[in-house]
């Protein structure tokens, strides 16, 4: 017995530190996050979706109301790159609510949580790859896509290749308004048991942000609402507004995932 | 002993709800560890404590001389686990469940993975259906590849909550058999409320009563019991006065009479086996006109231990029982 602990203790030892040990089986939770995606009808399905959802209406500007959008000071292309922009920041954030909303509660309630972590298997590697594997794969089908065959339409309509640096950094601020809000369903997912609060909570601020800037304008500067803007000011080469709405962004990021990682950590499954 | 588990005054508390009080259990290696108790006993809470799935609120515990909080994750490295209703990703064959499964442990080269996922598959009698989606599956199917999920990495130890819950009698028994082979190369632990399945295949019991533990010991050792040995008569033409006289032996401790049909059967219930065995057929022979058509030991079942302590009887208070 005194040999088998002493071994095992060692064993432990090589298996790497606290923190290795919450990694632990990361590679394969992410893989499987992923193979719901790309295993499934979700992998053509989620493309067609965000391509109707994010260029059917670019398409009103550009051909099927172009005579009504060329009658605006601001141009056909300004207004273009606009709606693109404004739309890519709010509608994937609202995938990101409606996809994330069971993510966690579901495997806790339904006992497949209890049943991957009875592996050995980190929480914080559960949770870690359920975040990264949606967010590549929901930023891929609803930003990165999009934005692609955005660029290709917006560039024709300008008769030359827009300046791909602003094009991309005002994609990075949607993608950053994507993660805020995947990282706090997910949050709450670990924080509350509740499917309606982690629901209502993304979904209420998400749609009561303007609301919320017009009666308190300061906000701008510690949450994301006014980020879809700031995508739309820098696709047409002009310079980031403010970075603290970026900062605090991620920054809301980092405090929901610890505070999510800190609860789940002390779940009883 | 050899000890694989190790729990000391383990405690479990959900709110005001304390379902598990202060488990000291012992689990030797290479046994079948059989964990009894009726519904809401603690039983479930105690493979989740070993296993990190819950938080102990006060004690400790050792898996393999790990401690089950702080080295959970190298503990489950080690260990198989099956759920009380086994749930799996509905979407995943039952193929595709078990090299998700195999993957969380050594890196090991396809054609061996896909060998042992094989091998698992056929062990529970599934390879008929290892390419179907986990949501067509019967509870019985499921309990199958529960079974095929915590063996396929040849565990150290096997944790199994209600493992022939949901199967018929066949699968019931192949079960058992697993159990069996299992033992050869792993310790296993499992939890059942079918008491003849424990008394076929278990080395050892521990005995669960509203979160408390009332009973630890070999299976032999509380079949024995400490009321004495029992005998069991069928007879015929024996006076009552014979059984008085039997009553009043030093060493008889009880006799009872039921009445059959054509015969009458005794149980004699004594405190010196020895004595009983010289003595007491003689003395009933000797009566005349009296005749002995069946005479045994009576063995005591699992069950009757089990529901004497569960209505609180007198292996409860037990402590050599308890310690083990």
């Amino acid at each position: 017995m005194r040999s088998e602990t002493i071994s095992s203790r060692a064993e432990a030892r090589a298996a790497g530190s606290p923190w290795g040990a919450s990694l632990r089986g990361f590679g394969n939770v992410f893989r499987k996050e992923l193979s719901s995606w790309t295993g499934t009808r979700s992998r053509w399905v989620h493309p067609l979706v965000w391509l109707a959802v994010l260029i059917g209406p670019l398409l009103l500007p550009l051909y099927l109301m172009r005579e009504v959008f060329a009658a605006q000071a601001a141009g056909v292309l300004a207004m273009g790159l606009e709606m693109f922009f404004t739309l890519a920041a709010l509608a994937p954030a609202v995938g990101a609510v409606l996809l994330m909303q069971g993510s966690v509660i579901t495997e806790r309630q339904l006992g497949t949580a209890a049943w991957v972590l009875s592996k050995p298997v980190g929480r914080s590697a559960f949770l870690l790859a359920k975040l990264t594997a949606n967010a590549a794969a929901l930023l891929i089908a609803a930003t990165l896509l999009p934005g692609a065959v955005a660029y290709g339409l917006l560039s024709l309509e300008h008769g030359a290749p827009l300046a791909l640096d602003s094009f991309l950094r005002a994609l990075a601020l949607d993608a950053v308004n994507v993660l805020f809000y995947l990282t706090l369903t997910l949050a709450l997912g670990a924080l509350v048991n509740n499917r309606g609060v982690v629901l209502a909570v993304p979904l209420a601020l998400l749609l009561g942000g303007d609301l919320v800037l017009s009666l308190a304008p300061g906000l701008a500067s510690v949450t994301p609402w006014v980020l879809g803007r700031f995508a739309a000011v820098v696709a047409q080469g002009q310079a980031l507004p403010s970075a603290w709405p970026v900062l605090a962004s991620l920054g809301w990021c980092v405090v929901l995932l610890a505070a999510a990682l800190w609860r789940f950590g002390r779940e009883d499954l | 002993m050899d000890t694989v588990i190790e729990t000391a005054v383990l405690s479990k508390a959900y709110g005001s709800v304390q379902a598990l009080t202060g488990l000291n259990l012992k689990v030797p290696r290479h046994s079948i560890f059989g964990l009894l108790g009726p519904n809401g006993s603690g039983k479930s809470t105690a493979m989740k404590l070993l296993l990190g799935l819950v938080r102990p609120t006060s004690g400790w515990g050792r898996v393999f001389g790990l401690d089950i909080e702080r080295d959970s994750v190298e503990v489950r490295r080690r260990v198989g686990y099956l759920a009380q209703e086994p749930r799996f990703y509905e979407h995943l064959t039952a193929r595709e469940t078990l090299r998700f499964v195999l993957r969380f442990f050594d890196h090991i080269a396809h054609s061996e993975r896909e060998r042992r996922v094989a091998s698992a598959l056929e062990l529970v009698g599934l390879e008929a259906k290892a390419d179907r989606p986990v949501r067509g599956f019967s509870g019985g199917e499921r309990q199958r590849l529960g079974i095929a999920q915590a063996s396929i990495h040849a565990p150290d130890l096997l944790i199994l909550d209600e493992p022939a819950a949901a199967l018929d009698p066949m699968g019931r028994r192949d079960v058992l058999d697993i159990l069996r082979r299992l033992r050869e190369r792993a310790t296993v632990v499992y939890s059942t409320h079918i008491l003849d399945d424990v008394q076929r295949v278990s080395d050892r019991v521990a005995i669960l009563k509203a979160g408390r533990l009332v009973a630890q010991a070999p299976v032999a050792e509380l079949l024995a019991g400490d009321a004495g040995a029992v005998y069991a008569m069928v007879l015929q033409g024996a006076p009552e006065s014979l059984r008085d006289e039997l009553a009043c032996l030093p060493w008889v401790t009880a006799v009872t009479a039921s009445r059959g049909a054509d015969a009458e059967s005794w149980v004699v219930t004594v405190s010196d086996a020895d004595a009983a065995e010289e003595k007491l057929l003689r003395l009933v022979l000797r009566e005349p006109g009296a005749r002995v058509l069946e005479f045994r030991r009576s063995r005591a079942e699992l069950e009757d231990v089990f529901l004497d302590l569960m209505r609180g009887g007198e292996h409860a208070e037990r402590d050599d029982l308890v310690s083990g």
